[in-house]
């Protein structure tokens, strides 16, 4: 994943505001972070499952802690 | 033998965006930090200490989950003895339904360390959050499933109810992560003992994922084990009734109903 698509989720993660502009303005923010087309393409199409992949917190992939 | 220092933080739900700057504060100053977290947390923790070391290799498909843990506390203790600062970060609250966190705590003490928990916020505050509901205005009653199913618990179905990780029920041996439809099938039997058999049930999941959604999808109780249940679904089952007044209580106290001043929260209750 690259560092602008990082930096874009980490924002969406940490800053309300920000994940709020995203909602109504995906491609603009996503200008703005200077994320790669590819990623761009990828967020677009809503495929939340591979981008969760990417960026390594796919819930398929992981296990949690369970008592 | 100097003592070496751990420190047990929880990194919250949202990756980074819940992290406190308590723990952030724990987390660049640690020796070592040994956690289990999601990608993008981890990668958060790897800009604030290059000394990062995931536990997630520590499970196994078929490895039962109590040696799992055991192998993660042995790991967060390792360098105690050599006086080491310590800082195990788990996704969270640490000290909620993370066994191996508290046992970590408590085998460091034993052995002379010192170790502290630090809170965190966990998918209960999420579920708070997202669901609306404040534990005070009914009360709230917290289980794990499996264990609610098999013990003869009495609990009070004017209160909420929240029963973590369904996915667990059915697994008897402890070592997988999918759950049996027929043992749900029995606890919505054993709810509806308490319950109408068509009472909600809320099948909850916290959002992860910046981009995603809190799951919030409700189940009538008699269908529940239709539904879809992950290592993140939680259970909440609101409750059947407002509370009674104890008119023994009110008796013992020498005071009547009409002297009472009702909270806000009470009164809303009663709807």
């Amino acid at each position: 994943m690259s560092d602008n698509t990082h930096k874009l989720l980490s924002s969406l993660a940490e800053d309300p505001e920000t994940l709020e502009r995203f909602k109504k303005d995906p491609e603009g923010v996503m200008k703005e972070y200077g994320v790669p087309e590819d990623h761009q393409k990828l967020i677009l199409s809503g495929d939340k499952e591979k981008l969760a992949d990417e960026a390594g917190i796919d819930h398929n992939k992981l296990q949690f802690i369970i008592i | 033998m100097v003592p070496g220092r751990l420190s047990v933080v929880g990194t919250g739900i949202r990756p980074g965006g819940h992290l406190t700057r308590e723990a952030q504060h724990l987390l660049r100053g640690a020796d070592r930090v040994f956690t289990v977290v999601d990608g993008l947390t981890l990668d958060r923790l790897r800009e604030l200490n290059a000394r990062v070391e995931s536990l997630q290799d520590a499970y196994a498909v078929g490895r039962r989950r109590d040696d799992s843990y055991a192998e993660m506390v042995r790991r967060i203790l390792a360098p105690l003895d050599e006086g080491a600062h310590v800082c195990a970060a788990f996704y969270g609250h640490p000290g909620v339904f993370v066994w191996p966190a508290h046992e970590a705590i408590r085998q460091a003490r034993a052995a002379g360390h010192r170790a502290v928990m630090y809170p965190g916020i966990s998918a209960e505050d999420c579920l708070f959050a997202d669901l609306g509901l404040d534990p005070a205005l009914h009360g709230c009653q917290s289980f794990e499933a499996t264990d609610f199913l098999l013990h003869a618990r009495r609990f009070d179905p004017t209160a909420a109810l929240i029963l973590w990780q369904p996915v667990t029920l059915g697994d008897l041996r402890r070592d997988a992560f999918e759950h049996d439809p027929e043992w749900v099938k029995v606890l919505a039997e054993v709810l509806a003992a308490d319950y109408p058999a068509d009472h909600p049930v809320t099948v909850y999941e916290a959002a992860v994922f910046p981009l995603d959604e809190p799951r919030r999808e409700q189940v009538p109780l008699n269908r529940l084990h239709e539904a879809r249940f992950s290592q993140v679904s939680t259970l909440y089952l609101p409750p059947a009734a407002p509370p009674a007044l104890s008119a023994e209580r009110l008796e013992r106290l020498g005071i009547s109903e009409s002297e009472l001043t009702f909270g806000a929260y009470q009164l809303h209750r009663r709807g």
